[in-house]
Formats: C-alpha cells, sequence, structure tokens
C-alpha cells in the first residue's frame, strides 16, 4: 500500500517543508524597514538570497523526483493509476483515524515542479520592483508555495484541507499588502469567496468519512469506497466539492473574484496565482470529486459542460474589450480554464450516454493546466515587466514598444502564440484533446467552443499589435529592453510549452494511465445514473 | 464502582484544591498587608498567587491519573454533595489555566492603572475557587454555592476600575441581570427538587429515568419540564446563549481588559459544566426533550452573536459578541449529545472550551497590549499595527485566524471536533449552519488582520516594553499551534472525562 521507491525518505515532506523552514530562517535576518536605504538594500538582497535559494533547492528536488519517478515506471512498463509513489504514512490523530498520508503520482509531480519552477521566477521578478516589507513579501510567498504544494501530494483529507487552507492567508495577504490601489477589497473578495467554498467541503469530508466503513479519511481507500456509496449521498457530496473547486478553477458564475484579485497582486503574486492556484480546482476535480463521487459527477456533468462552454465564450468576449491590459489576461485565463473543465466533464457526460469516451477530454485537461500555467505565467510577467517601467496597465497609453524592446518584442510574442493555441505549442496539444472530447460528445458544444479559438486569437493578437506595434508613444522611447532575468525567465518558460507542444509523448504517457483509470471508475459506477436532466424530463 | 450512600463520607482531600487556592487567596491578601512599603508589589503578588494555581493544578493532574487519592476517585464525598470524578477534575484544570493566564496578563495591567493590586488578585483566586467547586459538585446546594461564589467575584472584579464610568455601568448591569438569572436558577432546582424529592444529582437522575420509562416520559410530567426549562434559561445566562446574552458585550467591554479575557472563559466553563451536569447526570434519560432546545438555543446563539460582532467599532464588544457565537458552537456539541454518542458529543465541547482558552484570552492580551500603550481599543488603533508592532500583530493574527478556525490552529480542531459529534448524530443541517456562520465570522475576524496589515498607520509610534506580557502571549501563541499538531494528550484527556452517567445510559440502565 504505502509504496515508496526511496524506501521510506520522506522526499515529498522534504519538499514541502522545506519552504517553510526557508521562511523560519528568513524571520532570523536582521532588516528594519526604519533604517537607511543603504541598509535596507543590502539587508534585503540577504533576504531575497536566502529566499531564492531554498526555491532552487525545492526546484531541483522536485525535478529529481519526477526524474526518479519516470524513469522507474518506463523501465518497468508498470504504470498503473493507483501508483502513487514516495508515500509517506503515520498515524497522527488514532481517535479520528487522521493519519499523515502523502504521495506523488505523475499528475501531482508534473504540478510539483510546474510549482517550484514559478517560484523561482517569481522570486526573481521580484527582485526589484518589490521594496517595502521584503522579508514579509518572501515569509508569505514561501509559505503559499508550502501550502500548494501540500494539497498536490496529501492522501488524506484532513491533511489535504489543513495544506488548503494554509494557501488562503499568504495570498489575501500578498494581494492585500503588495497590490495596487484597489487592494484591499480584492483581497477580502478572494478570501471570503475560497473561505466559503472551502467550508461546505468540509462538511462533505466529514460527511464521507461518517459514511465510510471502515471509517477512513484516506483518499485512495475513499477513492475505492466512493463509487458504492448512495447516490444521494454523492450528490450532495459532490456539491459541495463542486463549491470549493468551482471558486478556484474559476468557473463561471464563481469567477468574479479573480480579475478584481489578479489586477490587484503584484506579478509574483498574479504569476502564482495563474500558474499554480487556478490548478487547485482542477487539480481538486480530477483527484477528489470524479473518483470519489462519479455518480455525483455524471448527475451534475450536464451542468457542469454548460458552465464551461458558458466560461469559455464569457471570458473571451470579455477579453476583447477590456482596456486593461492585466484584466485582459486575466479573463483569458477564465476561458481557458473554462477548456480544462470542459475536457473533463464531456468525458463523463459521454461515458452517461452509453459512449465510449475515449481519455482525450481528460488528457487534454491535464495538458491545458500545465500549458496554462506556464503560459499565462509568463504572459503575467510581460504584463509586469511593462508594468514595470510604464507604471500603468491600460492599453491606449501603449504602443511601439518593439522598436525599443525588441527580444521583450519577440519573447512577448511567443507566449502570445502559444496562448492562441498555435501548432507546436503546449496550448494546441491540450486545447486541441479537450475539443476532440467535447465534439464527441456533442457537436454543438464542439463547435462553439472551436469558434472561441478564434475569439482568443482575435483579442490576444489586437492587443499584441496595440501594445508593441502602432504609433509609438512619447514615454515607451527609452525603455531599457529586457534585463538577464527577465529574459531568462521568459526564455524557460517558452521553451517548455515548445518541448510540450512538439514532443507530448513522455507526458501523455505519464497520465494516460490515470485518466483511463478514472474513466474505468466512471463508467462503472454511472451505468445506472440519470443526469439531472433525465431527472427532470422523465 | 460501588456508591456508598449511607451515613456521612467526608473525605477532606476531595476539596484539596479549592483548598489550597481559597488558602492562596488569603495568602495573597495577608503579603499584600505586610509589604506596605514596597513600590511595585504585582509581580510578587502574582507570583504567590500563580504558586497557588501551579501547586493546585498538580494536584488535580495527580488526581486525573490516578497517582495519588484513588480511594476518592469516582466516590462521592461530603455526604454525597461533591464528586471526585475525570469531567470536575478536567474542568478544575481549565478554571486553573483561566486563573494563571489571567493573573499573567493582569500583572502589568493593574499597576499601569493603579489597582488595588492585592485585592484584585485574591477575589481573582476566589472567582476560580468558585468555578472549581461548581467542577466538582453533584448537589443542587454545592453546584449553586459554587456558582455563586463565582458569580459574586466576577461582579466585583467587572467593577474593579473604580475611576471608568464603563466599568461600573458594565458591573452594575451584570450584577442586575446576573441576580435575576441566579432566582430563575434557584427556581428551577426547586422544582427539580419538589418532582423528585431529591437534591443530589445522581439520586434525579435514577428518578428522573423511572419517570421516563413508567410515566410515558417528560412530556406528560410539567413540573419536570418547567424545571429543565428554568435551569437551561439560568445556565444559558451564565454562558452567555441567546436570548440570555445582552449583558455579555457590556460586561466585556466595560471590565478591565485582563480580568475580560479571564471572564470569557471561566465563568463560561463553570456554567457549562453546570449545564452538562444538570443535562446528563440529572436529566440524562430525557435527552429527547431537552436535545431539540439546545439545538435551537446553538442556531439563535450563533447566528445572532456572528451577525452583531460584524457592526461593532470596538475590539473588546467585538470579542463579545463573538464569545456569544463561539458559546453556540459549543452547544452544537451538547445538542450532538445521545445514549449512543455520549462520549464524543461532551468530549467535543471540553476540547473546544480548552481551545478557546488560549486564543480567546489571547486575543484579549493583545488589546491589554495595546492599553499599555496608552491606546483605547478600538478597532482604529490596529491600524497599521504590523509597521510599529510586528510581534504583537502577528500574534493577534495567529489568534484571529484560530478563532476563525483555519487550520493549522487549534480553533479549527475544536470546531472539526464539534462538527464531526454532530454529523455522528445526524445534525446535518446543524453543522451546515455552523459552518456557514464560521464564513460569517471570518469576516470581522479578518477585519482585524485588514486593519493591522492592510492599512497605514497615523503617526509615528515606538512600542512600550512589557516582556511578562509578551511572553504570556507567545506562550499562548506557541499552545494554538502545538496543540494543533499534538493534541492527542488533550483528546484523551476530554475523552476520560465523562459524567458517571453516561455510564448508568450505555451500560443500560
Amino acid at each position: 500500500m504505502d509504496q515508496n521507491m526511496l524506501g521510506g525518505f520522506p522526499i515529498l515532506s522534504i519538499m514541502v517543508y522545506l519552504p517553510v523552514l526557508t521562511a523560519v530562517v528568513l524571520l532570523f535576518v536582521k532588516y528594519n524597514e526604519r533604517s537607511d536605504d543603504a541598509t535596507k538594500k543590502r539587508n534585503g538582497d540577504v533576504i531575497r538570497w536566502v529566499a531564492l535559494g531554498g526555491a532552487v533547492i525545492d526546484l531541483i528536488i522536485s525535478v529529481v523526483a519526477l526524474a526518479l519517478y519516470m524513469s522507474k515506471y518506463f523501465n518497468s512498463g508498470i504504470a498503473q493509476a493507483d501508483s502513487f509513489d514516495f508515500q509517506e504514512l503515520f498515524v497522527w490523530l488514532p481517535d479520528l483515524k487522521i493519519r499523515y498520508h502523502l504521495g506523488a503520482d505523475a499528475l501531482s509531480l508534473l504540478l510539483l515542479v510546474l510549482t517550484t519552477l514559478l517560484m523561482v521566477i517569481s522570486i526573481l521578478v521580484s527582485w526589484a520592483p518589490i521594496k517595502t516589507r521584503v522579508r514579509e513579501f518572501y515569509i508569505v510567498l514561501l509559505l503559499l508555495q508550502a501550502g500548494m504544494m501540500g494539497v498536490f501530494v496529501a492522501l488524506d483529507f484532513f491533511v489535504f484541507y489543513i495544506f488548503w487552507e494554509v494557501m488562503l492567508v499568504p495570498m489575501a495577504l500578498l494581494i492585500g499588502i503588495w497590490g495596487s490601489s484597489n487592494k484591499i477589497y480584492a483581497a477580502i473578495k478572494f478570501f471570503l469567496y475560497t473561505l466559503a467554498g472551502s467550508l461546505l467541503m468540509l462538511v462533505a469530508i466529514i460527511a464521507l468519512y461518517l459514511n465510510s466503513s471502515p471509517q477512513t479519511l484516506d483518499i485512495l481507500d475513499l477513492q475505492l469506497q466512493g463509487p458504492g456509496m448512495a447516490h444521494d449521498l454523492q450528490n450532495w457530496v459532490f456539491l459541495a466539492f463542486a463549491a470549493a473547486f468551482a471558486v478556484k478553477v474559476p468557473m463561471f458564475p464563481f469567477h468574479t473574484w479573480l480579475p478584481d484579485a489578479h489586477v490587484e497582486a503584484p506579478t509574483a503574486g498574479s504569476i502564482i496565482l495563474a500558474g499554480v492556484l487556478l490548478k487547485m480546482g482542477a487539480y481538486g476535480f480530477i483527484r477528489f470529486a470524479l473518483p470519489i463521487t462519479p455518480a455525483g459527477a455524471s448527475t451534475f456533468a450536464p451542468i457542469m459542460v454548460g458552465l464551461s462552454v458558458i466560461a469559455v465564450i464569457y471570458g473571451a468576449m470579455v477579453s476583447v474589450v477590456q482596456p486593461d491590459l492585466k484584466k485582459l489576461v486575466a479573463y483569458s485565463s477564465v476561458s481557458h480554464m473554462g477548456f480544462v473543465t470542459l475536457g473533463l466533464f464531456t468525458g463523463i457526460w459521454l461515458q452517461q450516454l452509453g459512449y465510449d469516451a475515449g481519455t482525450q477530454g481528460i488528457d487534454g485537461a491535464i495538458i491545458v493546466m500545465l500549458s496554462h500555467g506556464l503560459l499565462t505565467g509568463g504572459l503575467f510577467l510581460c504584463v509586469g515587466v511593462i508594468y514595470n517601467r510604464l507604471h500603468s496597465r491600460r492599453i491606449a497609453d501603449m504602443g511601439g514598444m518593439s522598436k525599443s524592446m525588441p527580444r521583450f518584442a519577440f519573447l512577448f510574442g511567443v507566449m502570445i502564440f502559444g496562448s492562441v493555441g498555435l501548432p507546436g505549442f503546449s496550448g494546441f496539444i491540450g486545447e486541441f484533446l479537450s475539443m476532440l472530447g467535447a465534439f464527441r460528445s456533442n457537436w454543438v458544444v464542439g463547435t462553439i467552443t472551436t469558434l472561441v479559438i478564434i475569439i482568443s486569437a482575435w483579442y490576444l493578437l489586437w492587443m499584441f499589435q496595440r501594445v508593441m506595434f502602432n504609433k509609438t508613444v512619447a514615454a515607451v522611447r527609452h525603455f531599457k529592453d529586457l534585463d538577464p532575468i527577465e529574459t531568462g525567465s521568459l526564455v524557460v518558460l517558452g521553451a517548455l510549452s515548445l518541448f510540450v507542444g512538439v514532443y507530448p509523448g513522455p507526458i501523455l504517457d505519464l497520465i494516460q494511465p490515470a485518466s483511463h483509470a478514472l474513466l474505468t471508475t466512471v463508467s462503472t459506477a454511472t451505468a445506472q445514473v440519470p443526469s439531472i436532466f433525465a431527472m427532470f424530463f422523465k | 464502582m460501588t456508591i456508598d450512600y449511607s451515613g456521612i463520607n467526608l473525605n477532606i482531600e476531595s476539596i484539596l484544591p479549592e483548598l489550597i487556592v481559597a488558602l492562596f487567596a488569603i495568602i495573597t491578601i495577608l503579603v499584600d498587608l505586610f509589604t506596605k512599603g514596597r513600590r511595585d508589589k504585582s509581580p510578587l503578588l502574582a507570583g504567590v498567587s500563580i504558586t497557588g494555581y501551579v501547586i493546585a493544578f498538580i494536584v488535580c493532574i495527580l488526581y486525573f491519573n490516578n497517582i495519588i487519592g484513588s480511594s476518592i476517585f469516582n466516590t462521592q464525598s461530603f455526604n454525597n454533595m461533591i464528586v471526585t470524578d475525570n469531567l470536575g477534575l478536567f474542568f478544575r484544570m481549565l478554571s486553573l489555566g483561566t486563573g494563571i493566564v489571567g493573573t499573567l496578563l493582569s500583572i502589568q495591567y493593574v499597576r499601569d492603572r493603579g489597582m488595588a493590586i492585592g485585592e484584585y488578585y485574591s477575589v481573582l483566586m476566589l472567582a476560580t475557587c468558585g468555578m472549581m467547586f461548581t467542577s466538582a459538585s453533584t448537589d443542587l446546594t454545592t453546584l449553586f454555592v459554587g456558582i455563586e461564589l463565582m458569580s459574586i467575584a466576577v461582579y466585583i472584579l467587572t467593577g474593579f476600575a473604580r475611576g471608568d464610568q464603563l466599568s461600573n455601568e458594565a458591573s452594575l448591569k451584570y450584577f442586575l441581570l446576573g441576580i435575576f438569572s441566579t432566582a430563575i436558577l434557584v427556581y428551577g432546582m426547586a422544582w427539580l427538587y419538589g418532582n423528585t424529592g431529591y437534591t443530589n444529582l445522581r439520586l434525579i437522575g435514577e428518578k428522573v429515568a423511572e419517570i421516563v420509562s413508567t410515566g410515558g416520559g417528560l412530556a406528560n410530567n410539567g413540573g419536570l419540564l418547567l424545571a429543565m426549562v428554568l435551569l437551561i434559561a439560568g445556565f444559558g445566562f451564565k454562558i452567555a446563549a441567546v436570548p440570555f446574552h445582552m449583558w455579555t458585550p457590556d460586561a466585556y467591554q466595560g471590565a478591565p481588559t485582563p480580568f475580560s479575557a479571564f471572564m470569557s472563559v471561566g465563568p463560561k466553563a463553570a456554567g457549562f459544566v453546570g449545564l452538562i451536569r444538570i443535562l446528563t447526570e440529572a436529566l440524562g434519560a430525557a435527552s429527547d426533550q431537552w436535545v431539540p432546545i439546545v439545538i435551537i438555543l446553538s442556531v439563535l446563539t450563533m447566528t445572532l452573536g456572528n451577525l452583531t460582532a460584524l457592526w461593532q467599532k470596538s475590539v473588546k464588544r467585538m470579542l463579545g459578541y463573538s464569545s456569544i457565537a463561539h458559546t453556540g458552537y459549543i452547544l452544537i456539541g451538547l445538542a450532538a449529545f445521545s445514549s449512543t454518542n455520549s462520549e464524543r458529543a461532551i468530549s467535543s465541547m471540553l476540547f473546544y472550551l480548552f481551545s478557546y482558552l488560549f486564543m480567546n484570552m489571547g486575543a484579549f492580551g493583545v488589546i491589554v497590549w495595546l492599553q499599555r500603550n496608552k491606546m483605547t481599543d478600538s478597532l482604529d488603533n490596529f491600524r497599521g499595527l504590523s509597521s510599529w508592532a510586528p510581534g504583537p500583530a502577528a500574534l493577534m493574527m495567529l489568534f484571529m485566524l484560530s478563532l476563525t478556525g483555519i487550520p493549522p490552529t487549534i480553533g479549527f480542531l475544536g470546531k472539526y471536533y464539534v462538527f464531526v459529534a454532530a454529523l455522528q448524530s445526524n445534525l446535518v443541517w446543524l453543522v451546515v449552519i455552523g459552518a456557514l456562520n464560521s464564513g460569517v465570522a471570518a469576516f470581522y475576524y479578518l477585519r482585524v488582520i485588514w486593519y493591522m496589515y492592510f492599512e497605514e498607520a497615523r503617526g509615528e509610534r515606538v512600542a512600550r516594553s512589557a516582556p511578562t506580557l509578551v511572553y504570556t502571549l507567545v506562550g499562548a501563541a506557541i499552545a494554538v499551534v502545538v496543540f494543533f499538531f499534538a493534541s492527542w494528550p488533550i483528546i484523551d484527556y476530554a475523552k476520560a472525562s465523562m459524567p458517571a452517567i453516561t455510564a448508568l445510559i450505555s451500560g443500560g440502565k
């Protein structure tokens, strides 16, 4: 059961708690807000280097873990859905069957690497722009990282819930302290939206615990027991889970916190928010809501597909008319994340209608998640680059930047084309698979979403034209081109996206067993479940 | 376990902890008297009274683990008026903990305000002593005497800041409403005695069980029903349950702040132990009748407490309303009580009260710290606290998160236990209301964090040093986090702390 190729070595715990440790170290670095500028800068640099060191070590550990996992499963040829490795297990609160259980499969590991990579980039791009409360900033950022990584590796619902809530406070602080003008409103909105969802999920978790026999909070055990539970219970539990996850994705109509939070967050915050935090919702659906309550998922699959389609279209339409550059990218996130939920739930819907869905939808969803993390993270970085120089996010204030910043123009272009879904980039693979799934379940849904790709090309390319070309604005003329850190970060993100786009084989091989197993669970459990439409119109 | 009802079994050692506390209350006064010339007596007198608390605490722990006094364990003493059982011991230790933390928070405060130091500590000890007597009572008379000893001491301390109008007003309001509720309590006890013929809780319990099994339930016995309602109302006042909560915000706001901290935990715990003893030991067989009342009280209490707390500008007053809301959460645990689910129901309440001690007294402690820096408890004074006092701001943030119920803090675990207990009794909608209420509560706790971290401070400020206070708060903060990760010992203690009647019920009596 608790499989660990490293023989019990707690590599996941080390990965999760290393940022906490780094944050504790930072507490002891001397730093005073009131000292003179030179001292402040000197001490601030110590803080930045320590934070960067911790993040880089974490990145290395996560890459090593992924490499070990890949080599083991490709060499042995065993790639099973329950192939959670690096597991750690000990009893924490026996009275309530709470165990400290961690483990990672391919999906977890891919998301872990994404997290550690984006964290290194976030720390680097905050080097110069963050000048106030430097120590607090990095402490908050590192605690956020610990929470996010914990969510990806938790295999016990209690542990999972703790990490899930731990993410909440640092992110709200990040927006509320270092954000721009309307930051407090955005921070509070973000906090309350997510908390409301989480509390309902907590009730659902306890309900699962009390209805399992033997009573357990272990996610792997519940994945086995869940599909056998009463359909009514599964419906309610699914709805409660969906409340928590839909806010995080965010699905329409729970998305309204996202543009506010993004616009007000500092660049690092936006990168983390778009790159990792938005993946929490989709990860939650894949890991918890779908396998544990498949009957609930298929009851509501048509509604989830409908909401996804609305999110895809609505996000794109709003992006077209956005005068604010950062808001434009934020709304495009709503649209892109719509593809993720679309891919997931069309697969379920198909199974329910009696077709053999194939794994395209789910594979597509996972690839879109990764690709969105890389590309939208990159786009927010680009927005940050412009904002640091221009101190404005209004597209109307921009124009002709390609003349003074040719390197930037090229890399920004790469990010834009990737996001549009140009073949050769990761975005294409993900959205293509996701649409393939959509077409197979319902050609109307498929057609609509395909048209959206055109809209997304429209708003992204039009934005690119207005910012980079057009008439050169006076303020832009003397802008310095990208510094090495910014260049390096964008090159890495672009290259990874290109790699996944050109050679998706290994990643698809890694995630396919998991999506197969997910489909099997769903199809065996949902054969007799009427969808919500059938319930009303029979 | 055989209970000997014949003859008078005194067993003086069964009230040893109370005797120690009462003795040290006198010693504190005497030390105050004989050190008239000394300039700064506060730490000395605090030290004396804390010594008393600690000795009594050690005795309780030894009793609990049956290291000493096993001959009196689970036996009734003083002619069946006092019992040394784990439930009582748990609450005695809780009271002593409240006393210790309350004293530590007071040291600088009472000196800064020029209060009568000896009397303050001494009366605080007597209040603690009353709470301990309440916890140990197994008879209506001792229960009442314990409650009164505690209440009178608490009325005095509420008005202890003599020069402060708010304090005087609070004390008078609290006193008038308090004696009114005491009258209700006595009236309820009289009806209980009249209908059963006993004052001993266990004998009442057996009688009630007999009435329930032979007389077709409590519904046919109007006298007992009236007694039950009156007793719930009387204790409802002590624990600040809606609609008996009116005194709470005024008293918390007016009382000297360290004492508000004490008052928000100690008397509430004493009220709860009284309620648990009466409802489970005496009226345990009639739980079908009182559980619905408790459910309604719980919903009203948490909802009204939270909704009113949203609008408060004074943080002390806000904590007053939040304390009402927490009473509501604890009542969820009591509502989960049934003959099959008694252990988890009771132990979840005990754990919640334990967690409440640290997080709420910590939050009041930060206000004490603020007042030492010559500021009032208005929310405005928290503006930009993190920029000129990062330490206290971080502590306050932790306490606020714990009161909200966000992991990894003990407050989350407390809520979790209560929710699990209630879901086990199939009270799904009660738990959903509780969860939604936590969401509402997040808003006003969060507002404090937002003022501290997001707003700018007005003018330059430098914090005055207050080492004892800060160490106490750090200790509370450590407890808030550490007992989240290592909660086994407390949970084991809570689970072992069952009132004796539970054994009767599950034994099929």
